[in-house]
């Protein structure tokens, strides 16, 4: 039998005690490395669903809001600003691309967003099936949208009024999906992308009926107007002037994204370090009750070691076989932990996918797991200390005083 | 509790005494109290060390296993004077060349039969004999109980396992302390006529340390300790 046996053994004559310091551990891993991933992987989500937006301009306001709004598509939005004059604001020789969204119905809860073929080059996009819309009630759909809706070209849908399911259904426009765009990774995989004059030819027809029930004249057609305006800068320099200059108007903002994600992640960092440092002390607290544990366990088995220095056992021998249950008990730890913190994020990551678009990679990194191995290693060897020191000295005496 | 390749020692040759004592004397609290008279003990030979309780039996053990020094005098168990080692070869060459029986058995609960004996070899460093420890439980009709967990056994079942335990490794000497003290007449004179057989099968010499009456009526040879003071 060796000392790994032995342990093996003791620790599952003591199920109940071994059982519970692996739980409250694993509570304690699941938080850290919860948090490890949501620290790196929500702003890598977010990064990734803003494709090649670098700057949103639209009305003013929250420039988080508009992130939000027109580049996430998880909020309302605010309003709409002029097209010509918005894009009269954006210095030409700064940008790469920029493309107007006009946004205003949805297809079973999915965005229906009027844009232009530059949208294309703004999420770096490319038609993976069918073609480009050509006309009207066209549209191109992303990656993720004809998988949810089972969709595929030539398809035929209706879409409803507002930007969630359950609205006024536009029957007499009926939409045909003209392309399906190649996955990228961003908000553009799950939205239906129309050219902006179905929007507008849509927005009159009702503005038409409505004066129509009211007696009134038609009224004319409204100069072209967007959500906002996606951008996507010529260099990262345009960052340090661009918005300032968007920002002096006086109707417009502009937000971009990776700032406002910064500012958020900023603004979380309390909460977060406040969720780390409950992982450390639910981590601490497991090491205290294994030692705790350990210590009881020893002091229950006093005999036993003791028997094993008759048997010729070395003090070395019985130390190890305290580290070996205190190793065991850490590695038990980590694995029941990291399996938590994988289902935890597992499931966050399915509803920030479902609501809001972010695509999070839950897999623990190599690295992750070897600092939360390391941590709990050498909390297992810390906790070991004084029981490893008491099964060292077990009184061979007491076996032979019966 | 590392088994080493090497197998476990061999009683030395005949005419090498399994224990040889000579002017023993024991202390306890920094004072002499008792003495151990001279003693030779060939291999296959039984003793039985006797004196009431507090005459300082307990105390002889604890020198004659190598765990309390003795205050002067000489002892060797096989050929090896046992004091002369340093703590570490002492623990090893208890656990190889003595084997322990004790007044409640002492099985560790938390492993099976198996498991009790196997750990006689490994924490004495010593690779575990399996076959020698088949035909042990064979001897001590304990092969059913292999499996079974340590607590599980009635106090017959146990001292057979305790007997088996001190001979795996094919020990120069056994020594029982005062193993019948807690049993009935029946399960007393079983657990000796035992010992006695598996001691002598296995080429062993057996010491009984016992205050207990019954033993010295079966007792070949006794040696009573000297109490000093």
């Amino acid at each position: 039998m060796t000392p790994l046996s032995l342990s093996v053994a003791f620790l599952r004559h003591r199920w109940g005690q071994a059982l519970l310091s692996v739980l409250v551990g694993a509570l304690g891993v699941a938080a850290v490395e919860t948090i490890l991933i949501a620290q790196r992987e929500i702003p890598a989500a977010a990064a990734r669903a803003f494709g090649g937006v670098d700057m949103v301009v639209g009305p003013k306001g929250s420039a988080l809001d508009l992130v939000m709004c027109c580049v996430l598509h998880v909020s309302e939005p605010r309003g709409l600003v002029p097209l010509a004059s918005t894009v009269a604001a954006i210095p030409p020789s700064l940008v790469r691309a920029t493309a107007p969204i006009a946004l205003g119905d949805n297809y079973r809860g999915t965005r229906v967003v009027g844009s232009t073929p530059e949208i294309l080059s703004i999420y770096r996009a490319r038609i993976a099936e069918g073609t480009m819309w050509t006309k009207p009630l066209e549209t191109v759909i992303g990656a993720e949208t004809a998988r949810v809706l089972n969709l595929k070209v030539g398809d035929h849908f209706v879409g409803s009024h507002g930007l969630s399911a359950g609205g006024e259904v536009h029957s007499e426009f009926p939409y045909v999906v003209a392309g399906v765009f190649a996955p990228t990774g961003s908000a553009l995989d799950r939205l239906i992308v129309t050219p902006i004059e179905t929007v507008y030819v849509i927005h009159h027809h009702h503005e038409t009926e409505e004066a129509e029930a009211q007696g009134r004249p038609a009224p004319p057609q409204a100069p072209p107007a967007a959500s906002a305006v996606l951008v996507s800068f010529r260099s990262p320099v345009a960052l340090a002037s661009l918005p300032r200059l968007i920002d002096a108007t006086a109707n417009l903002s502009a937000a971009s994204p990776a700032l406002e994600t910064a500012r958020l992640a900023r603004a979380a960092r309390p909460a977060i370090v406040a969720l780390f440092g409950l992982g450390l002390v639910f981590s601490g607290i497991a090491a205290a009750a294994a030692a705790t544990a350990l210590m009881a366990a020893m002091n229950m088995r006093a005999k036993d070691l003791a028997l094993l220095r008759a048997l010729g056992a070395r003090p070395v021998d019985l130390a190890g076989i305290a580290l070996i249950e205190a190793a065991l008990l850490a590695m038990a730890t980590v694995v029941l932990g990291l399996l938590l913190a994988l289902a935890l994020t597992g499931v966050a990551a399915h509803i920030l996918a479902v609501h809001d678009g972010l695509l999070l990679a839950t897999t623990p990194k190599p690295s992750d797991v070897a600092f939360i191995l390391a941590g709990a290693l050498g909390a297992a060897v810390l906790a070991a200390v004084m029981p490893a020191v008491r099964a060292a000295r077990a009184p061979i005496e007491t076996v032979i005083n019966g | 509790m590392t088994p080493s390749a090497s197998p476990p020692h061999r009683p030395g040759p005949l005419d090498t005494p399994a224990l040889a004592t000579q002017g023993l004397s024991l202390e306890r609290g920094g004072e002499v109290f008792a003495r151990l008279p001279a003693l030779s003990l060939p291999p296959s030979q039984q003793i039985t060390l006797i004196g009431p309780s507090g005459s300082g039996k307990t105390t002889a053990i604890l020198a004659l296993t190598g765990i309390r020094p003795p205050h002067s005098g000489a002892l060797t168990i096989a050929g090896t004077d046992l004091w002369s080692l340093d703590t570490a070869a002492r623990d090893r060459f208890r656990g190889q060349r003595i084997g322990l029986v004790f007044q409640s058995f002492h099985l560790i609960d938390a492993v099976t039969v198996l498991e009790n004996l196997t750990l006689a070899a490994t924490s004495a460093g010593l690779k575990a004999d399996i076959a020698h420890i088949e035909g042990l439980m064979e001897q001590l009709a304990i092969s059913d109980l292999r499996h079974r967990r340590a607590r599980a056994l009635s106090t017959g079942q146990a001292q057979r396992v305790a007997v088996a335990r001190a001979l795996v490794n094919r020990p120069a000497l056994v020594i029982a302390d005062e193993p019948t003290s807690a049993l009935d007449d029946q399960n007393a004179h079983a657990l000796l006529a035992l010992l006695k057989e598996c001691a002598a099968r296995e080429n062993a010499a057996l010491l009984i340390a016992t205050h207990d009456r019954r033993i010295l009526e079966s007792s070949p040879r006794t040696v009573e300790m000297e109490r000093l003071a």
